[in-house]
Order: C-alpha cells, then structure tokens, then sequence
C-alpha cells in the first residue's frame, strides 16, 4: 500500500533507504541485544564469569536501532498524533493541520539532529573512552547514532516539501500517503494484525 | 506558569501535532521563558544516555518476542488446547479467548499482539458456534489487554524507567491482579450467559472431555516454557529483566525455528513492526525526559504537586479524580503517549498522597487497559475489528462495555486492598524492601 506508483523517485528511494535502515536496526536488536546478553547470562550461570561486555555492547546497539530506526517512523507515520478532531475537519482545511504536524516533526527532528552532533563532536574534542573494560572510543557508537539521527532529520524534512509539491501538482491522495493520519488499513497491515499474518507452516 | 503549560500541551495535542514534537516544543518554550540558563544545550546528552539505557533494552527485545509469536503458529494450537476445559461452561469458546489471550500475554508485553493473534484464531469460530456477536467480540478485545498486564510488559519496563522503580516489583505486582482481572471477564461472561441464555451456545455436552483436555497440554508446554524462562529467571535471581527479555527473544526465535516457520521475510517484517513501534516510543520518552528535566528545573513538578495538594482533598478523593481523569483521557489519546507523557508528573503526586509508585504502575497499567477498549480512540477495538474485517464496529463498543466493568471492580478491589498487587514483589524480592 505505501509503495504506490510514484511520480517522486526521491520519494521512493527515501521510503526504500529507510526500510533497509529499519531492517539494519532490528537486526542491531537482534544481533546486538539479544544474542549477545544471552551469551553472557548462559556464561555466567555455567562458567561463573561473561564471555563479552554485552551490558554495554547492548547499549550500543540499542542506541543504533534508535539512531537508524528513527527515519522509518516517518515514512510509515508512526509518530502517534491525537487526531480525533482534526479528523472530523473538511479535507482541504485538514491537510493545513496535517502540514503543521509534518513541519513541527521536521523542527523537532532537525534539533534532535544538531544536539546530537554537538555530543558527537564534545566526544571527539575529549576523545572520550567508556569507563569499562572495553575502553570503547564513544565517537565509535555515537556516529552510527547520529548518522541515523541525521537521515532521521533528512526524511522528516523532505516529507512536508514532497508533500507540498503533491498539492501544487492537485494530488491530495499522494499528499495524505505522506503526511495525512494514518489509516485503519495500513496501521493494521504494518503490526501485522490484517489477519493474514498467522502463517503457521 | 502551570496555566501556559498546560494550554499550551492541550491545545498543541489537540490540533494534531505529534505527542513527540508537542513534548519537545512545550519543553523549548519552557526553558527559553522560565529557565536562568537555557536548557536545550543538555538535550543532546538526553538523547545519548537514554538512548542506550540499559532497562529500555528489554522494550524492543519484548516488542520483537510479540512480532515473531504472533507469526509462530503457537496460538492455534493454544486455542484448541484450552477449547475442551471451558465446554461446560457457560459461554464456553469466550472462555477459551480470555483464558489463551491469559496464557498468550505471558509471552507477550504487547495488548495489540495479543488481540490480533488471538482474534485472528478465534473469529472462525464465532457464526460457527452461534455466539452473541457483541459479547464474543468483546472478550477478544478487552482478553487481549491483559498482555500488558500480566508479565512480561512493554507498559511496565517504561513506566519503571519514568518512574524510577524496579520491573521486577513491577512484574511480581502484576501478576495476582492480572489473573483476578481474567477471572472477573470470565465471571462477566457467566452472569450474562446465565442472564440471557441465547448469548453462547447451550453446553449439552455429553461424555468425556478428560481425553481432549491431556491431550492438548503439551501444546501448553512451549508459551509456559517461555514464561518461566522470562519471569522465572529474574525471580530466581538468575537473570535482570533485560537479560530475561534477551532469553526470551532468542527462545522465541528457536520455537518459530522448531514451527518451521522461521523464514527470513518472517524475520524482516518482525524487525519492522519492532523497529516502528521502538523508534515511536523512543522519540516519545526522550521527549518526555527533555521537558520532564525543564519541568523539575524551572520548579513546575513541585509547583503542580504543590497546587494539587493545596486544594486539601482527602487521598482517596485525589486518587478518584486521577482515575477518572485517566478513564476520559484515555477515551481519547493513544495509550502508550498517554502514559509517557504524564508518569512524571503523576507519579510524585501519587508519592505525596502517601501511596506506592509501584502500586500506582499496576493500576495506572489497569487504566490504559480500560482506554485500549474505551471508543473512539480504542486501539484493540479497531485492531479486533480489523482482523474480523465485517460487520459494525459498534458491535466491539457494545460488547466491550462489560469488560470495562469488570476492570472498574479490579480498580475498586486494589484500591481496598492494595497488598493485592504488593504481596508478591515483597514475597519474591525481599532485598528491595518494602515497594
């Protein structure tokens, strides 16, 4: 439903780059989180001490999914809004909250984004290490972070500009794929609840 | 200063903006207004430490065990497990969707995963059966909210992080009042089957269920393995709730492995849906701790604690007035938003009036139950309706009434008798002292 025909190849490519992202932050989850934390707990029960520094490699990892998982939040508008007013509103008057609501994201968005550079760059000047064992340089983590954050920004960006040229170009339909609430149909296709997701064998 | 904040939220939520973008402009403008020095210079370090916060780990790690459960092909075979237990019983399959959507939110922290699993096996059976629409339907949605309820939950590890207590107290807490609360649905479900006899169909049955019933426990085997693994290890002292979460998630993904449905399109939509809904709690909490820390630094948490408290209301008047304030906010706002953005304020509220935050945690939890089934922002209802893709959806609001009577009676009883929700964390966590 979300990858209809598209005029905008930038509008396209900028859902299938933060798709693959999503996907590189589940993983980050996954891979990152979960295996190795499991490694350590069976460890330490068995052998009285942990193989990795999984405590803090998670934490990381987390900070990963969060970074590059971010931007996914916009293109399948996830980002929960209240609204039940705005909703009952004629649709020309509610794409103008639907805008608002897209440049306010971008704003936040965007200061996320520059405060998360200027921890980036006080690590670098610092050349902070974590206090552990592992002495992590936390440029390391915190550049992954940011680079998600920043693309993060990027998308939250684009979308009410991509928006704003649907409307000038009289497609209030693409408009609201990219901006509008979410509807019923696609919320429910992307937690898997459409009632088609229960595969067993 | 409590008046500008307060219109300033309301009004901002209320034209649609983003809850995230709404927290964070509130916080900015506070700070540019009220603040000596400006706040927004600490944000960027807001950001980093909570975004790898070991205790928010067990969130998407819990987030992605309900993704790939409701992909396993586990419920199935739980809901035909438990059918042969309720047969006599008045209301008989509605029993079965209560209690597997019980024994489901054992493994799962998500009241969305579990509606939509359970609804997805049970709703087949409805016309089949000749059950009351309304009442069927609503056993789904409001079974479904016990998946916050009873551990592990996804509500609870963020609450516990707002709120500075511990999952672990949190989760002991839950459980007792979770298996009341299911209880009571099933109780609801007798009386208005006895009341009305052509609710569910007549129980005749003539015979043995003894056969079917052992015979399905093994299929009970692999959820109950999954809860023991989870909640077990934290109480044996083997595992923090992180690293139970962490033990679930990779059993979980060895028993969709097992149920040969461990595909690798499986596994990237389950990174989606996790990846989704983590980035949108996240945006939300990070948010909420930037405008939490203007709050407490600029004095507007005391100032708002203090205003509450100088109106002289008696403790269980204030509570009654936060509950109900909570059952009409929750008619309207998403759930999850709901409590991320007002645990910080509520809760040192709660503490002044002489109660337990962790007291509060379970039945704040029971409160955003109540508003996953409360029209017209009540997500269970839709996500119910969605898989049963006929009919009215009034049907769901009708039929989910009852329930919500019930989770009124559960309220009332932890009010009366709070050692309901605190007996087991002081029984299983005698270290952390009195909760």
């Amino acid at each position: 439903m979300l990858q209809g025909e598209s005029r905008f190849g930038l509008e396209a490519l900028t859902r299938r780059v933060s798709k693959v992202l999503a996907w590189v932050a589940g993983g980050a989850i996954l891979f990152g989180c979960a295996v190795p934390i499991t490694i350590d707990v069976v460890s330490r029960f068995f052998l009285n001490r942990t193989l990795l520094e999984s405590f803090e490699i998670s934490g990381y990892a987390l900070a990963a999914c969060i970074g590059l998982g971010m931007g996914y939040t916009v293109s399948t508008k996830a980002n929960v809004r209240v609204d039940f007013l705005t909703m009952r509103l004629p649709p020309g008057i509610r794409v103008v909250f639907d805008l608002v609501a897209a440049a306010a994201l971008a704003v936040v968005a965007a200061a996320i984004a520059y405060f998360a550079w200027g921890v980036l760059q006080q690590s670098e000047a610092m050349n902070a290490r974590s206090m552990s064992i592992l002495q992590v340089p936390l440029v390391i983590p915190q550049s992954v972070w940011w680079v998600g954050l920043f693309w993060f920004a990027c998308v939250a960006v684009l979308t009410p500009v991509l928006a704003v040229l649907r409307l000038l170009g009289r497609d209030r339909a693409g408009a609201d794929r990219l901006i509008g609430s979410t509807d019923l149909a696609e919320e429910l296709e992307l937690i898997g609840a459409d009632g088609r997701a229960e595969k067993p064998r | 200063m409590i008046q500008v904040t307060l219109l300033m939220l309301l009004t901002s939520l209320a034209i649609g903006l983003p809850v995230a973008a709404v927290l964070a402009l509130t916080g900015y403008v506070l700070s540019e207004n009220y603040a000596f020095i400006p706040m927004t210079a600490a944000s960027g370090e807001l950001a980093w430490s909570h975004s790898n916060d070991f205790v928010l780990i067990a969130a998407p790690m819990f987030i992605m065990m309900g993704e790939l459960m409701h992909r396993s092909g586990v419920s199935e075979r739980l809901f035909s497990a438990l059918t042969p237990w309720f047969t006599r019983v008045p209301g008989q399959l509605i029993h079965t969707n209560i209690a597997a959507s019980a024994v489901f939110a054992a493994t799962s922290g998500s009241s969305l995963a579990t509606a939509a699993t359970i609804g997805t096996v049970a709703i087949p059976n409805m016309d089949r059966g000749g059950y009351s629409r309304p009442l069927f339907l609503g056993s789904i949605a409001a079974g479904g909210t016990l998946g916050i309820l009873i551990p592990p939950s996804v509500n609870m590890i963020i609450y516990a992080v707002l709120s500075e207590t511990s999952v672990a107290d949190l989760y002991a807490a839950g459980f007792l009042p979770g298996i009341l609360l299911a209880v009571l649905f099933s109780a609801v479900v007798v009386v208005a089957v006895l009341w009305n006899p052509k609710l569910a169909p007549a129980t005749d049955f003539q015979g043995s269920l003894w056969p079917a019933r052992i015979a399905g426990l093994k299929h009970l085997v692999p959820p109950l393995c999954l809860f023991f693994l989870v909640v077990g290890s934290i109480y044996l002292g083997i595992a923090t709730p992180t690293e139970a979460a962490a033990l679930g998630l990779v059993a979980t993904v060895g028993l969709v492995g097992l149920n040969r449905a461990l595909t690798v399109a499986v596994l990237l939509s389950a990174f989606e849906g996790t990846v989704r809904t983590t980035c949108m709690i996240m945006l939300i909490v990070i948010a909420a701790f930037f405008l939490n820390f203007v709050m407490v630094s600029i004095g507007l948490v005391e100032a708002i604690t203090g205003a509450l408290l100088s109106l002289g209301w008696p403790p269980l008047a204030m509570l009654a007035a936060i509950v109900v304030f909570y059952l009409v906010l929750g008619c309207f706002m998403e759930t999850i938003s709901m409590m991320i953005a007002t645990t910080p304020i509520i809760v040192p509220v709660i503490v002044e009036l002489g109660y337990s935050p962790v007291w509060w945690g379970i039945v704040f939890v029971i409160l955003i139950e109540a508003a996953l089934i409360t029209p017209p922002v009540g997500l269970n209802l839709y996500v119910v309706q969605a898989v049963r893709k006929a009919g009215s959806i009034a049907d769901l609001f009708k039929g989910s009434a009852p329930f919500l009577v019930a989770m009124l009676l559960t309220i009332i009883l932890l009010i009366s008798f709070p050692q309901l929700a605190l007996w087991l964390p002081t029984i299983l966590n005698p270290k952390s002292g009195p909760v």
